[in-house]
């Protein structure tokens, strides 16, 4: 199968780059390239790709509000945005991820990484970046300190086991590895879980895993 | 010889003129040489007060305990010459000038000479404790300014060091994405070269790639030990249009360019935008009646200007100046350019700057 990729980013050689770098992968087909939010959204909507690269710091439309046209939580058929920066420590990474992204990587982050995160992104089996994610998302916890959205009890004991799971950054295949369970039993733990908190990614699921006490920073 | 005398040496001067016209003119004085030798002894201790304030309070109060103390041995009436009373402007600037412990010895001189003046003549308590408050006033004014303007030094340099800061991290930042562009090339030369098989091409590209790579772990540990919340400088001149217009009943904003403003490098911007930002809301804070605020903007091809001026009634100076002044001047100097502010010639506040232009 092959993945349609859109790439948003103000840095032409910086898009350019990147474009060669997935172009030059069987699997993945660029379909277009953005220099702001607002042209990166308008392309998506149109073009309907498997996953956006969005740079954050872009002219007109910056990437947070451009992530929150095509995935927020008023988008009926989001799509998947991976950010991309040139600083992990940048705080609008945090806002881009409760935006709706499906996570976020360096912009030098290499060929491997880069394609294994649009794969990540587009099947949504594995957190991207999971390290840094989990600790970013783990700052949530403090920032929204409020009672849990929804109380952990609603969950199976299964499937509690799961969404810790994520939580730590694993992928589908690792947790089915850790609970000694198919790879299609952790698809439909995750897929039941995600419809029990209405999550509509691996990244809210990690932040709802924080809200609701499962895991701890 | 030359006539170029600090003002403690003019003060001492006249301290020996004003001593000496008063024992001529008051003929009823006791003992008229001795007091002419303590006014010479006081004039000499303000002319120290200079280099050694708290030496010059200690020879003027020991010269002036001296003299009573004199008197009352020898039975006499003790005398007052009035010019003595300089002695208190002395351990006002010991306490001023000179550290923390040390003015204590001059004091204690001085209130030395206190007892014995109180000892040596009967006077009311009131006079008494009148002497003594003046004195313990004149060194407790000393110690404030002295603590405020220790304070106030300590907020310029922070101010100072933010700044520096700021202007590191702009830097820095700006930098980090063109090696980050660097980097994502010399991968995706890379994974072009990698399908030709042209070994030696890889071979340079993976080495731009590693010093890339490494660069950019370098800026990144700076950037975010610089890091504070202050938001991302702003990346376009059209920043400081967006301040024209009027702010509610506040002055009209005025903005008008000269030249090619475009293409300057990102830190000048962010340094023009910054100082128009800070001059405007200085002007809609601080000008009186002010009823507008103009912003030229000139870029000539080796410099950009920004002159703000508001037409607020006459400002004085200190009134005026503040942290934000003195933070606007360290980055405009820290990128090689000139600042000044200060009130204009017929009415209001002028801001001027210039920094040298170096184009994208």
């Amino acid at each position: 199968m092959t993945w349609r990729v859109v790439i948003a980013d103000d840095q032409e050689i910086v898009r350019a780059g990147l474009a060669t770098i997935l172009q030059a992968h069987p699997d993945i087909e660029v379909v277009g390239q953005a220099a702001n939010g607002r042209e990166a959204v308008d392309m998506a909507q149109r073009l309907r790709p498997d996953v956006c690269l969005m740079d954050l710091r872009m002219p007109i439309m910056d990437g947070v509000e451009a992530t929150r046209e095509l995935a927020g939580p008023e988008v009926d058929d989001p799509i998947a945005v991976v950010v991309v920066t040139t600083f992990d420590t940048d705080d609008h990474v945090a806002d881009a991820l409760r935006a709706g992204a499906r996570g976020f990587l360096l912009k030098d982050s290499g060929p491997e990484v880069l394609v294994h995160a649009i794969e990540a992104a587009a099947t949504g089996n594995a957190l991207i970046s999971p390290s840094v994610t989990a600790r970013l998302l783990a700052r949530f916890a403090d920032v929204a300190a409020a009672p849990a959205r929804q109380v952990a009890a609603d969950l199976t004991a299964r499937e509690q086991d799961v969404v810790i799971a994520v939580a730590q950054g694993l992928s589908n295949d690792e947790i089915a590895r850790s609970l000694h369970v198919s790879l299609s039993t952790v698809k439909f733990h995750v897929s039941s879980v995600m419809t029990k908190i209405s999550a509509r990614n691996r990244v809210e699921i990690v932040i709802w895993a924080y809200q609701a006490r499962l895991v701890s920073p | 010889m030359t006539f170029t005398r600090t003002p403690h040496q003019w003060a001492a001067i006249a301290v020996l003129l004003v001593a000496t016209a008063e024992v001529a003119v008051r003929p009823e004085m006791p003992w008229r040489p001795v007091a002419l030798c303590l006014g010479v002894t006081v004039a000499i201790a303000t002319w120290l007060s200079g280099s050694r304030p708290t030496a010059a309070v200690v020879v003027g109060f020991g010269a002036i305990a001296a003299a009573d103390l004199a008197a009352v041995l020898a039975g006499a009436r003790p005398f007052t010459l009035g010019t003595a009373v300089v002695a208190v402007a002395l351990l006002y600037l010991s306490f001023r000038r000179d550290g923390t412990w040390r003015p204590m010895g001059g004091l204690a001189v001085a209130l030395l000479a206190w007892g014995v003046a109180v000892a040596a003549e009967p006077t009311s308590a009131t006079d008494a404790v009148g002497g003594l408050a003046v004195l313990l006033l004149a060194a407790m004014t000393g110690a404030v300014l002295r603590y405020r303007a220790i304070v106030r030094g300590q907020l310029v340099e922070q101010v100072r060091s933010r700044e520096r800061e700021a202007l590191a991290r702009d830097l820095h930042d700006t930098v980090a994405h063109h090696v980050t562009a660097i980097a994502v090339q010399a991968q995706a030369g890379l994974v072009v070269v990698g399908a030709s098989n042209l070994d030696g091409a890889a071979d340079s590209l993976r080495v731009i790639e590693r010093e890339a790579a490494a660069a950019m772990t370098e800026m990144r540990a700076v950037v975010g030990a610089l890091r504070s919340p202050a938001p991302s400088p702003a990346s376009d001149l059209a920043a400081v249009d967006e301040l024209a217009g009027q702010d509610g009943a506040g002055p009209d904003v005025v903005v008008t360019r000269h030249g090619n403003l475009t293409g300057l490098s990102p830190t000048t911007t962010a340094a023009v935008v910054r100082a128009a930002r800070e001059s405007v809301a200085n002007a809609r804070r601080h000008a009186r009646n002010a009823r507008s605020i103009r912003l030229d903007l000139t870029a000539t091809p080796v410099e950009v200007r920004l002159i703000v001026t508001d037409d607020g009634d006459r400002a004085t100076a200190p009134e005026r100046g503040g942290f934000g002044l003195i933070g606007m001047a360290e980055r405009v100097e820290l990128l090689g350019g000139s600042f000044s502010a200060g009130p204009a010639t017929d009415r209001g506040w002028v801001v001027r700057l210039s920094i040298p232009v170096r184009r994208r």
